[in-house]
């Protein structure tokens, strides 16, 4: 199968009191076309900035892409002009956020948003652009949408802005979707919802999606593939009911126990000790050591590189081998 | 646990008022709490849940009367405190603590952490000098942290870390009764559990009784004794922990409980999606609030509201047809 979407050897940095912080260090995701790729992680272990990268949406200075390369459609982002990026950016890439509610232009209705996209990627007539956007809101499951194209974005709740927000990236039907925490600020009642729109259209369309999120939950209910990030580097990368079954990273056991299940009462909850690291203070060796309940003398020396311990199951632990659920 | 009634609210009302027009004049009520009666019992962990908007954080801060109900009665420990003065109230608010969701937004960016936690202890007048330090760095050790937290600021520490000293300054008065407002949605994944743990041990070294408001069940799950879940002002169905969630009655807590995410690929689920949106809770729909979005609504419904009765053995529930 063709990758949609190929990020190889990403590193990103920030300058911060005069240094260069790396906050992305070495990261390569690769999303096949029309499938569903999930990275998890938790705050501050470069997911959101990774995903904008891909969109060449990081504020420089002070980010800087140091190396890599994202490649997309034989070409590579990272050395298109700015006139070039504008063609791809939703048009053939498009992006939502965690915030629905603030991404949306407030002194603007929903139509006008919209027709926005079309109006700077295709050339429609005035009528075909409203029939369009009606067309998308009806996609997206947005009832009576005669009427909610004259709203303003204040008049939705958050769950109808953000199939606004995901009808606006559809409208140039993109190759890729990169979802960023797209329900963490939704009710799980909604949040059902939008997942549900998101598998919908992946079929409907053959879209492929990145989805980054911090609930292994949704992982579980919607990728086919999974990341694991931890302080900017991939920890263990595998398909989704391997890495659910048998995972190899202490990280990964460490999230899923910590979990509490809905089915079964579990005593105590076991909690990763510690807090992550922030960029700048990363240990020498592995970034996971202070954390670990394996950690030997060899993880404070030397970085376990990203290693295939099974078909397609990687890992970057120097134990991945004794690591089971229940360490 | 014991099953005596340390907190008892009767038809509890919150109304806010909606103004508008150049004259500001009251037109309307945001009806935030709406008729709730509720009991948590000594010793006990009392999980709240429902969408946000529903009422529930508004529903914490009235029973520990941190805003004035409008209508019903609170109880604790047998007496009314529902019309007490600020000054006879006063000895009831060190007995009842919260701890709110946001740490980042709850702590005071100038003010150290020892005034922090010491600031109860200081208004009521409880100890002073080396013995209220002594207190302090207790509590602190207590709660997970280091001693030289006590003359550091906030900012210096991270989410986790912070909840933990709001924690202790909940309990620095030694309450009997903590409300926990979303007390972990505002942390990474892998130190949420972390603070779920320290609530438990607390519970049992300091024999707490909570009211734990979330949004997440999961969570509530794990920590509750029993569970209420809201609905637009209303507590729709409340039961034993281990019933609710294996034998819900109510069509909205079906929809929920189907809703959440489960870690586990193999199961592959079909989530009941819910129709519509909360209804605006300044104008509730008629008869049952829940009957525009609810699957199995019948005619009835939507003109009569139904009661929360008891379904057997203290599972309560507020539906025609369950």
């Amino acid at each position: 199968m063709n990758n949609a979407l190929e990020i190889k050897d990403l590193r990103i940095s920030f300058a911060s009191e005069g240094k260069r912080v790396e906050v992305v260090s070495g990261v390569s995701i690769s999303v096949a076309e029309g499938k569903i790729v999930g990275v998890v992680g938790e705050s501050g272990c470069g997911k959101t900035v990774t995903a904008l990268s891909v969109m060449r949406l990081i504020p420089e200075p002070p980010g800087k892409i140091d190396s890599g390369n994202i490649i997309f459609d034989g070409g590579d982002l990272l050395e298109y002009s700015e006139k070039d990026m504008r063609s791809v950016r939703g048009n053939r890439i498009s992006m939502i956020f965690q915030e629905p509610i603030s991404s949306l232009n407030p002194v603007f209705t929903v139509g006008d948003q919209i027709g926005e996209v079309l109006r700077t990627h295709l050339k429609l007539s005035r009528k075909e652009e409203k029939e369009r956007v009606l067309e998308l809101l009806r996609l997206v499951g947005i009832p009576a949408p005669e009427r909610r194209i004259k709203n303003y974005p204040h008049e939705l709740s958050g769950g109808m802005s953000q199939r606004v927000m995901i009808a606006m990236a559809l409208a140039c039907n993109p190759e890729m979707l990169i979802a960023d925490e797209p329900t963490t600020a939704l009710d799980v009642t909604i949040q059902a919802g939008i997942l549900e729109l998101i598998e919908d259209l992946r079929v409907k369309m053959g879209m492929a999606v990145l989805l980054i999120t911090h609930d292994l939950g949704i992982i579980a209910e919607v990728a086919e593939e999974v990341y694991v990030m931890y302080a900017g580097k991939i920890a263990e990368h595998a398909a989704t009911a391997e890495l659910f079954r048998e995972p190899k990273h202490p990280y990964t056991v460490g999230l899923l126990n910590s979990i509490p299940d809905l089915r079964e009462r579990k005593e105590k909850l076991d909690a990763i000790p510690g807090v992550v690291p922030s960029p700048g203070t990363f240990p020498k060796g592995c970034r996971f050591q202070d954390r670990c309940p394996l950690v030997i003398e060899k993880c404070r020396v030397e970085e376990p590189p990203l290693t295939e311990h099974a078909p397609g199951h990687y890992s970057a632990c120097w134990r991945a081998d004794e690591v089971t659920l229940e360490i | 646990m014991s099953l005596k009634e340390l907190v008892k609210i009767e038809g509890l009302k919150k109304y806010f008022p909606v103004k508008s027009g150049v004259l500001s004049r009251v037109t309307n009520f945001v009806k935030a709490v709406d008729g709730v009666d509720m009991t948590v019992r000594e010793g006990e962990t009392v999980g709240l849940v429902g969408e946000s908007g529903c009422g529930k954080t508004t529903l914490g801060k009235t029973i520990i009367k941190l805003l004035e109900p409008t209508d019903g009665e609170i109880y604790y420990d047998g007496e009314k405190i529902t019309n007490l003065s600020p000054s006879r109230m006063r000895a009831y608010r060190r007995k009842m603590q919260i701890v709110f969701q946001d740490p980042y937004g709850s702590l005071n960016p100038r003010m150290k952490v020892e005034s922090i936690v010491s600031e109860g202890l200081v208004i009521h007048g409880v100890s002073s000098g080396k013995e209220r330090r002594e207190i302090i760095r207790e509590l602190l050790t207590t709660v997970g942290l280091r001693d030289d937290a006590l003359s550091r600021y906030p900012h210096e520490f991270s989410g986790g870390q912070r909840q933990r000293i709001a924690i202790a300054r909940a309990l620095a008065l030694r309450p009997d009764f903590v409300v926990c407002d979303e007390p972990i949605s505002a942390l990474d994944v892998s130190v949420q559990a972390q603070i779920i743990n320290l609530f438990i041990e607390l519970q049992e070294k300091f024999s707490l009784t909570y009211l734990f408001i979330s949004h997440d069940l999961r969570v509530v799950k794990h920590i509750s004794d029993r569970v209420a879940v809201m609905y637009l002002g209303k507590i729709v169905e409340f039961a034993e922990s281990g019933e609710l969630y294996n034998n819900p009655l109510h069509p909205y807590t079906k929809i929920l409980i189907s809703s959440v995410p489960i870690a586990d690929p193999s199961r592959k689920r079909e989530p009941a999606v819910l129709k519509g949106d909360v209804p605006s809770p300044i104008n509730p729909p008629s008869g049952c609030s829940f009957h525009p979005r609810c699957p199995i609504a019948v005619e009835k419904c939507s003109s009569v509201e139904p009661e929360l009765r008891d379904a057997g053995g203290g599972h309560f529930v507020s539906c025609h047809l369950a």
